[in-house]
């Protein structure tokens, strides 16, 4: 086909005005601070269809006048969905000063009278929606606590005290032959003394800052899927351990095992939902385990503690990662009577606890915050690499690493994908006494001890200390080991109690062995002896830790090829 | 099944759950443990006591405890505030409070503020829940309409508020 000169020039003509304006569009949604791409696109049509009603901000405004279409019957239903929002602070939250703030990227439904779905669709990053909806009809506009596709969402915000019933707010209205604007609010319930009604804010509130997490990592990668997340939040979730199904959770957690954050809402006790750097510090879990690896053994732990290796990475990993969702590193945890106490509160950027090392959560989330932020976020160090680099980092040697994931691991990969950065990376671990090494441990401070896989045994370690039960996920609560196979075949590793004790293996979550139970721990008999057998190729590397049950124990540990190959299927 | 076997069983059950109980990734606490033990019912009245023991995970200045009633229970006694100082690391001061059940579930309020060497205070709040949590669950699903099945999905549907 070919076109005349004229014909020609038009349509280059049309090219170049569609590519300026997605040019124009995504430098304005640069200057507004929107950072991914889809989101971009989708905030600019919404504002597009929404122009004449956000100038005027009622519901006289022009758009009003615009008649149904005559063939089809429908009217566009839009407006601007908020809930009511207060700031954690060092006294508490701050219920003097509640702002109301847009619920975005939430599943926004148009149901008919028997709730039946007449049309769907997300609202946008500033909280708007526009749905197509049949003139002179009663509908409700039903938004949910949920993030993703209206069909299949990434994210549901549920009551775990309601067999998982997922939050939704809801708004009716009956449509005219002519479009509509519906703008509406999730109240907090809060009445100046307690929260005497329905708390609609809170799923808001929990799902908002999950939505600030997505969109950090979307930055990095505008293709990522996350993996559904359940987030469990009830007004009944109290810290007491017990049935989740009541309410008693413990505390806010992430549990692996069911992929699923627990977040507690028990007013005057402690209620998280406000909480913002606990809910972005739960959803770092959730990025470790389900976007790179994560070896922790997780448990209680806090400020000045001095953790298992895994944890403490996990732990300082998921404050940091906190500071960045929320552009803030002020991490806050308000609780007791009327929320009006900081339980907790530190400055990610600061470790003011005096213990430095990879044993310790502060240092490990002084290090993961230094390398990420920049002038605009207090610098006070050299470096600014964002989150990109950290991101490929967990992503990539640090997820598959042979070692225990650490903040050893972590370093290691992240200076080999980034040599131009070696040094000073090197030099801001050396501060927080994080010195380097290799992806195992420090050059200062040798944490692995090496297992040979001739049968010759290993009394305890070498370091000559014996194994202690300490809080489980306490530094030197077990000892660490690894394997180097000099020629391809099945291996059978077996510990046993020279002293007291019962034992158990832990392996990091890269191996999926038989008898293996959650988190990698093998712990099949209660004599002591312990034993699992792994096929290894010619110059694989195989670690493991030992932990104990028992007063002082001192054990061996020994590694034979197997006579029989059988072992390993 | 003999004695000895079941007794075998359950120390290899308690073994292996001794190395798995940690599965979950809990936020940043204040440094302190709070364990308790609950006894026997005392009496018809649903009557019991409860000992709380506070343990200092770091060296602290002071720890500040307190007990009060949360939800469907009366306490009876041990609800003061009390205030200890200078507990090395591993250290446990007790507190033995009496508490009634007023139905067949409620919950005690825990609530503990420590203050480390380098001055700086943290809370803890826990809660300690008694009686039966299966009844609790019965009586909670059977009566709140604004739960709504709508195919495979349930949905809480919350009033929103209308603005301009």
């Amino acid at each position: 086909m070919f076109f005349s000169v004229l014909e020609r020039g038009l349509i280059c003509l049309l090219l170049l005005t569609l590519v300026a304006c997605d040019e124009e569009q995504l430098r304005q949604c640069k200057e507004d601070g929107i950072r991914d791409v889809d989101e971009c696109l989708a905030r600019d049509l919404d504002v597009e269809s929404n122009a004449a009603s956000d100038e005027n901000g009622d519901a006289e405004s022009p758009v009003d006048e615009v008649p149904a279409d005559e063939v089809s019957g429908t009217v566009t239903l839009s407006g601007h969905v908020t809930y009511t929002s207060y700031l954690p602070t060092s006294a508490g939250l701050d219920y003097r000063s509640p702002t109301e703030k847009p619920i975005r990227g939430a599943v926004v439904e148009l149901w008919d009278e028997n709730g039946r779905v007449l049309d769907s669709g997300r609202t946008s990053s500033a909280g708007d929606y526009s749905l197509s909806a049949p003139s002179q009809t009663r509908v409700s506009v039903v938004v949910k606590a949920a993030l993703g596709a209206p069909d299949s969402p990434d994210t549901k915000i549920v009551d775990n005290t309601e067999q998982g019933a997922l939050y939704a707010l809801t708004k009716e209205i009956v449509t005219e032959r002519r479009h509509l604007s519906l703008n509406f609010n999730a109240n907090s319930g809060w009445d100046g003394e307690s929260y005497s009604r329905t708390r609609a804010a809170a799923p808001f509130a929990i799902l908002d800052t999950i939505y600030q997490a997505q969109q950090l990592v979307k930055e990095v990668d505008a293709s990522v899927a996350f993996p559904l997340l359940l987030v469990n939040w009830s007004k009944e979730n109290n810290p007491a351990p017990g049935d989740v199904s009541v309410g008693d959770i413990s505390s806010s957690y992430y549990s692996a095992q069911k992929v699923q954050l627990f977040i507690l809402g028990a007013e005057n006790l402690d209620t998280d939902e406000y909480d913002s750097h606990v809910i972005a510090h739960e959803w770092g879990h959730y990025f470790l385990d389900q976007f790179s690896r994560s070896d922790s053994l997780g448990g209680s732990h806090g400020a000045g503690d001095k953790l298992d290796l895994t944890v403490a990475f996990s732990e300082g990993f998921s404050n940091a990662f906190s500071a960045m969702v929320m552009a803030d590193s002020h991490y806050i945890d308000t609780s007791s009577r009327q929320q009006s106490r900081m339980a907790v509160g530190f400055d990610v950027d600061e470790n003011y606890t005096g213990l430095n090392g990879f044993y310790s959560e502060d240092s490990v989330q002084e290090v993961i915050y230094d390398l990420y932020d920049s002038d605009l976020l207090d610098d006070d160090d050299e470096l600014s690499l964002g989150f990109a680099p950290i991101y490929d980092a967990l992503l990539g040697g640090h997820k598959n690493t042979r070692a225990f994931t650490t903040v050893f691991s972590f370093l290691h990969y992240l200076k080999l994908e980034n040599p131009q950065y070696n040094e000073a990376i090197s030099n801001l671990a050396r501060a927080e006494y994080i010195h380097s090494g290799d992806e195992y441990e420090g050059a200062d401070w040798r944490l692995y001890t090496n297992v040979s896989l001739d049968g010759l045994p290993v009394i305890d370690d070498s370091l000559g200390d014996n194994l202690e039960v300490r809080r489980g996920n306490a530094f030197g609560a077990r000892e660490l080991f690894k394997s180097e196979a000099a020629r391809a075949n099945c291996y059978t590793f077996t510990v046993n109690p020279v002293l007291g004790g019962n034992l158990a293996f832990n392996l990091p979550r890269l191996w999926s062995l038989p008898f293996m139970q959650y988190a990698g721990t093998i712990n099949n008999t209660s004599s002591g002896q312990e034993s699992f057998s792994v096929y290894l190729e010619e110059g694989e590397v195989i670690s493991f830790a030992v932990a104990t049950s028992g007063d002082d124990t001192v054990f061996s540990i020994n590694a034979t090829a197997s006579d029989s190959p059988l072992m390993c299927e | 099944m003999p004695k000895k076997v079941m007794l075998i069983l359950l120390m290899g059950l308690l073994a292996v759950c001794d190395f798995s109980i940690m599965a979950a990734h809990a936020k940043p606490a204040a440094p302190v443990t709070i364990s308790y033990s609950s006894s026997d019912l005392l009496n018809g009245d649903k009557q019991l006591t409860t000992v709380i023991k506070f343990t200092a995970e770091e060296d602290l200045l002071q720890l500040v405890v307190s007990a009060s009633p949360y939800r469907n229970i009366d306490l009876l006694s041990g609800g003061e505030e009390l205030k200890f100082v200078n507990l090395k690391r591993g250290e446990s001061r007790e507190v033995t409070v009496r508490v009634q059940l007023q139905a067949n579930r409620g919950y005690l309020a825990v609530f503990s503020s420590t203050t480390d060497l380098s001055g700086l205070e943290r809370n803890k709040s826990i809660a300690i829940g008694y009686g039966e949590s299966a009844r609790l669950r019965q009586l909670k699903s059977s009566n709140d309409d604004s739960v709504k099945e709508l195919g495979e999905e349930r949905l809480i549907l919350m009033p929103g508020d209308e603005r301009k």
